[in-house]
């Protein structure tokens, strides 16, 4: 298996309680992306990409199907490998920043180091948690609380968080959302930049073709299938 | 669509925390109804078992201080304004011992009752009554079931033989009592609709009585009055339909009542027209004598006495000599033309020419008397004084068979014997009687051998009961007017006639001095906050997730008013539903109570059965108050809604955490510092004036407990708001201190740090046996055992007299000291009595024998010697009994009526600190027989000493006859201290529903707060934290809510204990406490657990999909 991330036949449906017919969100999809390799997921809303994001990283369970990400069946994990999983191999973004708003920027940043899954130290964690902060451009913000951040700057805190632990995924879903053109631009050249820089596989979910076409590869959501746009 | 149907359709929405609201409502709202009904059953309890012990009766004459005739009710009805609907029934009343002929039943204390058909008409239901044609006994439902014979068989009643007068006075007839005895059928038991429970005492014990017709009891009892007498004498008059007239009813009594009804006569003297004022209790009172003498100054007063010998001096004390015994001598006033001329010198007597021939003596001689007076404890003092005979007077003519002297009064015992054989005079006949004193027994009776000055004689002899046995007058005429007018003058109080407004008195008795509706209102106090403000947070929780809603409306032109409008009706119609449910809860909840206090927390109500009878004013008035307190509690929960923006209700839509970062707030938290600091000044200061002065410990615990309490939630909030503001703190523990909520953790810490406050201190207040129950200086005051008796006993039990007469061991009494004790009749005002006690039993202490015993709050038992006034007399009482019962504080006054009628106060002066002396009133023995003259003997002994066992057996069958009842000191300090301890137990068991409460509390905090973090639990779990460690740091960060919450209630209880555990460490018990604290944090700790479980079943990662 070359295949850094290998999606195999997944099936999600919803049903609902009183619902007449499911809801068939992802059909018999199969995706396989490299190591390193960026990808941009478009398609339109409930086509099912974040349902994606959210079951390659772990959070949710497919109807069927297996998901391979790094030689490990994500669905396979007990809950304690699936936690160490989401901890040191994944790090998502999500559209909502989803910052605790009692703890500062850097605190923020720090968060994922905290789940003792990994071998850093507390000073190797914070002088880490202050080089990210730095590489997205907040280290004079970093003792600010969220409430005092603009949404660009809690987005890339978000993106901080995500690689505290020096994930070998980034899961990035809908990052650029909530932002004007000049944030979602000013992102997106971080997320390229960090992805080059940190050799993550990086997958962004988008509503942007714009976005999406600077990244190394493009898949479209159509029926709950996907199939691959060469920009 | 109307505002109505916005306020109906949130109802709607918001069930489910309306209904947790409306249910944490109902809880308040059936304590307080609850409270207020328990309380209504135990007044109507207490007035349902008032109205069965008074019947219609409305007022009662007592004659304290003897009988008068029977008659006298039917005077009284005749009596002019007398309303026709008035009854009056005559009743005598004595206390005495019932037996099987065979001994195996026995029952003493009992009271006995001598009734005729009238009695039963004062009853609710006459036609319930006995027919009192048939000769033998009823009883009164208690006693009927302790005795359980059947009808028909036989028992023995035995009571004292009244006496003319009282038994500790000279003269008063055999020193051992005499008792009247009916071996008669048992023929059934009174029902307590016909007056089977009447009883003139207010008391938790069911009454004890017989009864029996009054025509045999009377027939029997007075054999020893006068033979010329009436023998219908009665000692109670019974009034019903006297209401409104009470004012008028004395007045009515006193122009009904006569002379003989108080035992005076003006008897016509065998000498020519002359008369003469006595008493049929031989001595006449002061009272009587100065008012006589006032009416007419020209009557002459006499006092005749029993000497035991006349002789010459040096024959006295030599028992071969020759000398006359037992003769009257009598003390006349000199005048021209009497008996003893003007300028009698007090040193002589006139001896009579029997007495002179008997005695060889002529004028110029010295002759001696030897006499008895008597002590304080009707010890016989033997006195010996020398005259020299001044005159000698010629015999007077014999007095014919059945005829008395005109000199001497009729001493019971010795005025109606036959013979000098037959005298039973009270005192010991230690000279021989000689045949010619026979013989002037027989001619002369009692007429005096010798007379002295009535100053001298009054000087020898006088007592407390009168100096004076007659007052001659001359003429018919004289008599007559002198009687009218003594009749007019002196008030039938003057005789110890009292009356009592007995349905007045019954009625505040059951006002009761405990009142359960506050008692549980103040038990369930902390229930009821607990659920106010739970009530508050689920409804403050409903409306924080309506914040969009709020949000929505008033960017919709709503104004805040209509707004406002829509949540007050919301919160009024949870109310209201909460308040109904209360309600219904409290029907269980009252019952459920009364259940446990006629069961486990019997010893609270001294096993009174209560029934449930809420009134329904207290249901309405209940309910009324807990859905206004309830709607108040919701409406100030509103007002945070109120304070924001509608824009930020909209994006926010819940509470904004940045207010705790802001300046303001770091400026108020700045400011508060210094109530921690003053908190504490404030806090040494109480323990410092706690321990130097006499704060009730239950005062100081609560002032000081509530200060640490106070001082300790200042100290958490800052700790809590520190943990968020404070960056480095929050590094070293960065997860811990994600939630911001301080006020809720507050809150959590608060409700279980007062809970766990209360109920620590309730457990450290229990009260466990003293182990030094021998100390003089203890609760005990060195006695243990209290011997009482149905009838009394008239001589001290250490002298030697006594033990001849009761045939005492000696060397069982060596060992021992018996104290014993006066007792004037009143409401037990011991918290066993529910009653309100207005006059409790007033005892007379022997102050010598009392000293150094018991410890003193105020004065000590020294201070009841001193008196200046006579109708102010200094008492000690108990703490417990002056605070709680009569609710009175140290130099407060309590009225009585002494037997003549006459009010007096005693002074609460020395105050004995938690002791067995709970109920009564102790003044000195001294005052005490000053007051009650006529009341003779001791009826309660207080034993202290070595093998006092043995002792008190010993002396239980040696006054078998006088009905001994026995109970060891130990045993009624536990009975008092039940009575506390059941209520402590009481308030720890709703205390404890309280701490649950608050557990509730807590865990509905903690699932709320996971429940509005869940964002913050999904985030972590979708970064790599797994479900276990969540609930472990979830698990850390509100542990400490229950660390700090009991922390907080166990120091507060302990500091608050300080006072009390620097003066007296007994009773205190580190152990009970640990575990007490270890089982509150166990329930705790489970609760975390649950609330944690129920909040975070599963990492709640779909609320990220949701966004």
């Amino acid at each position: 298996m070359n295949s850094f991330i290998d999606v195999k036949n997944l099936t999600k449906v919803y049903s609902s309680t009183g619902e007449e017919f499911p809801s068939v969100v992802l059909n018999d999809l199969s995706l396989q992306v490299s190591k390193g390799r960026s990808v941009g997921l478009i398609g339109p809303s409930g086509s099912g990409k974040s349902t994606l994001l959210n079951i390659i990283s772990g959070l949710d369970d497919p109807t069927s199907g297996e998901v391979w990400v790094d030689e490990n069946q994500v669905h396979q994990l007990s809950p304690i490998e699936a936690a160490s999983f989401r901890n040191q191999t994944i790090g998502f973004i999500f559209q909502a920043h989803h910052l605790l708003p009692a703890l500062t920027a850097h605190q923020n940043v720090m968060v994922p180091a905290l789940a003792g899954h990994g071998k850093m130290s507390a000073d190797e964690s914070r002088d880490r948690a202050n080089h990210l902060l730095e590489q997205v451009g907040l280290s004079e913000r970093a003792n600010h609380m969220p409430s005092q951040l603009s949404g660009g700057e809690r987005q890339r805190v978000a993106v901080a968080r995500a690689l505290i632990n020096q994930p070998k995924v980034l899961l990035a879903d809908e990052p650029t959302g909530a932002l004007d053109k000049k944030n979602a631009d000013s992102l997106m050249d971080m997320l390229i930049k960090l992805n080059e820089e940190f050799e993550c596989t990086m997958l962004v979910v988008t509503h942007s073709q714009e976005q999406a076409n600077r990244l190394d590869e493009v898949w479209s959501f159509q029926d709950g299938k996907l199939s691959a746009i060469i920009p | 669509m109307s505002i109505w149907r916005i306020i109906f359709a949130n109802l709607k929405h918001s069930r489910r925390q309306h209904l947790g609201t409306s249910l944490c409502l109902a809880l308040a709202s059936m304590i307080l109804v609850g409270s207020l009904t328990i309380g209504d059953s135990v007044r109507n309890t207490l007035w349902q078992k008032a109205a069965e012990r008074i019947g219609m009766i409305t007022h009662v004459f007592v004659s304290s201080d003897g009988y008068f005739h029977s008659d006298l009710a039917d005077r009284l009805l005749v009596t002019e304004d007398l309303p026709k609907e008035v009854m009056v029934a005559p009743v005598v009343m004595a206390t005495g011992t019932i037996a099987s002929p065979d001994g195996k039943l026995h029952a003493s204390g009992i009271t006995v009752l001598g009734i005729d058909e009238r009695f039963f008409q004062l009853a609710w239901d006459s036609t319930m009554s006995p027919d009192l044609k048939k000769l033998g006994f009823w009883a009164s439902p208690e006693l009927a079931r302790e005795l359980g014979v059947e009808q028909g068989s036989r028992l023995i009643l035995r009571v004292e033989e009244p006496s003319l007068f009282s038994r500790d006075a000279p003269l008063s007839g055999e020193r051992d009592a005499r008792f009247v005895s009916w071996n008669r059928p048992y023929l059934g038991e009174v029902n307590p609709s016909a007056l089977g429970n009447f009883s003139l005492q207010a008391s938790m014990e069911p009454a004890r009585t017989i009864f029996m017709p009054l025509s045999m009891m009377q027939n029997d009892m007075f054999i020893t009055f006068s033979p010329d007498e009436r023998k219908d004498f009665a000692n109670l008059l019974l009034v019903a339909g006297g209401e409104g007239l009470t004012d008028s009813l004395m007045a009515m009594m006193k122009r009904c009542w006569t002379l003989k009804d108080a035992g005076l006569e003006t008897k016509k003297l065998r000498a020519v027209d002359r008369w003469n004022l006595r008493s049929r209790k031989v001595f006449l009172s002061d009272k009587v004598v100065h008012t006589a003498r006032q009416i007419d100054p020209t009557l002459e007063a006499e006092f005749t006495y029993l000497v035991n010998a006349i002789g010459k001096p040096e024959a006295i004390g030599d028992g071969n000599a020759s000398l006359i015994p037992y003769s009257m001598v009598t003390g006349v006033e000199p005048k021209k033309g009497g008996i003893l001329e003007p300028e009698w010198h007090e040193g002589k007597m006139a001896i009579n020419q029997w007495a002179a021939i008997d005695l060889n003596i002529s004028l110029g001689d010295l002759i001696s008397i030897e006499y008895f007076v008597v002590g304080d404890r009707r010890e016989l003092i033997e006195k010996t004084t020398s005259f020299e005979v001044g005159k000698i007077l010629p015999m007077p003519e014999k007095i014919p068979k059945g005829d008395e002297s005109d000199w001497t009064p009729r001493f019971p015992g010795l005025s109606d014997a036959d013979n000098c054989g037959e005298w039973d005079t009270g005192i010991p006949i230690k000279h021989k009687i000689r045949s010619k004193d026979e013989s002037y027994w027989d001619d002369y009776r009692g007429t005096p051998k010798a007379f002295i000055s009535l100053t001298r004689a009054q000087e020898m002899w006088g007592n407390r009961w009168g100096n004076v046995t007659g007052l001659r007058i001359n003429g018919r005429e004289r008599a007559n007017e002198l009687g009218k007018q003594l009749r007019n003058i002196l008030d039938p109080r003057t005789f110890g006639l009292r009356l009592i407004h007995f349905e007045k008195k019954a009625i505040d008795a059951v006002s009761g001095p405990v009142d359960f509706s506050q008692l549980f209102l103040s038990f369930g106090f902390f229930v009821l906050l607990a659920g106010l403000s739970l009530s508050a947070l689920i409804f403050g929780f409903s409306l924080e997730q309506r914040n969009r809603q709020v949000g929505m409306l008033l960017s919709l032109g709503y104004t805040l008013r209509k707004v406002n409008f829509i949540t007050s009706m919301e919160a009024g119609v949870v109310c209201l539903l909460g308040t109904l449910m209360g309600v219904g809860w409290a029907w269980f909840f009252g019952s459920g109570v009364l259940w446990m206090l006629n069961n486990a927390w019997g010893s609270a109500v001294a096993k009174l059965t209560i029934y449930y009878a809420p009134r329904l004013e207290s249901i309405v008035l209940g309910a009324g108050a807990s859905f206004l307190m309830g709607l108040i509690c919701l409406l100030w929960i509103t007002r945070k809604q109120r304070k924001y923006r509608p824009v930020e209700l909209i994006q926010s839509g819940a509470y904004n955490p940045n207010s705790l970062h802001s300046e303001s707030f770091k400026k108020r938290l700045y400011r508060s510092i210094w109530i921690e600091p003053v908190a504490w000044v404030a806090l040494i200061c109480m323990i410092l004036t706690s321990s130097t002065s006499k704060v009730p410990p239950s005062v100081s615990f609560f002032c000081i407990g509530f200060m640490v309490l106070f001082a300790g939630l200042v100290r958490v909030f800052r700790y809590f708001a520190n943990n968020i503001n404070n960056r480095k703190l929050r590094d070293r523990n960065l997860l811990l201190n994600l939630d911001y909520r301080t006020g809720r953790k507050i809150t959590g810490v608060g409700i279980l740090a007062v809970g766990t406050f209360l109920i620590v201190g309730a457990g450290a207040f229990r009260k466990s046996q003293s182990e030094n129950t021998l100390l003089t200086r203890s609760e005990t005051g060195g006695f243990t055992h209290i011997i009482k008796t149905s009838l009394p006993l008239y001589d001290d039990l250490m002298s030697e007299n006594a033990r001849d007469l009761y045939d005492l061991n000696d060397e069982l009494l060596s060992d021992v000291t018996v104290v014993p004790l006066r007792t004037q009749a009143g409401d037990d005002a011991s918290c066993l009595n529910l009653h309100n006690s207005s006059s409790p039993p007033l005892y007379g202490v022997p102050i010598l024998q009392m000293e150094k015993r018991f410890n003193f709050v105020e004065g000590n038992w020294s201070a009841l010697k001193k008196s200046d006034n006579t109708d102010l007399l200094p008492a000690a009482i108990d703490h417990n009994t002056m605070l709680w019962s009569l609710k009175k504080n140290v130099g407060d006054r309590i009225s009585y009526l002494d037997s003549e009628g006459q009010e007096f106060e005693v002074k609460l002066t020395a105050v004995v600190e938690g002791s067995f002396l709970q109920g009564g009133l102790y003044i000195s023995e001294e005052n005490w027989v000053k007051k009650y003259p006529n009341q003779g003997g001791y009826q309660e002994f207080w034993i202290s000493g070595s093998r006092v066992d043995r002792t008190v057996d010993h002396l239980l069958d040696r006054f078998f006859n006088y009905g001994p009842r026995s109970q060891t000191v130990v045993s009624r300090l536990e009975q008092l201290k039940n009575v506390e301890n059941t209520y402590l137990s009481i308030f720890q068991a709703l205390g404890g529903l309280g701490v649950l409460l608050g557990t509730l509390g807590i865990l509905i905090i903690i699932v709320r707060n996971l429940w509005e973090r869940r964002h913050e639990q999904a985030l972590l779990g979708a970064v790599g934290f797994s479900l276990p460690q969540l609930h472990k740091l979830v698990m850390r960060e509100n542990a400490r809510i229950i660390f700090w919450g009991l922390i907080t209630g166990l120091m507060a209880g302990l500091v608050g204990l300080i006072p009390t555990i620097l003066e007296n460490s007994e009773g205190f018990s580190i152990i009970s406490l640990t575990s007490f604290g270890g089982g509150l944090f166990i329930l705790s700790y489970i609760s975390l657990v649950i609330a944690i479980r129920m909040g975070l079943p599963k990492l709640p990662i779909n609320t990220l999909r949701d966004e």
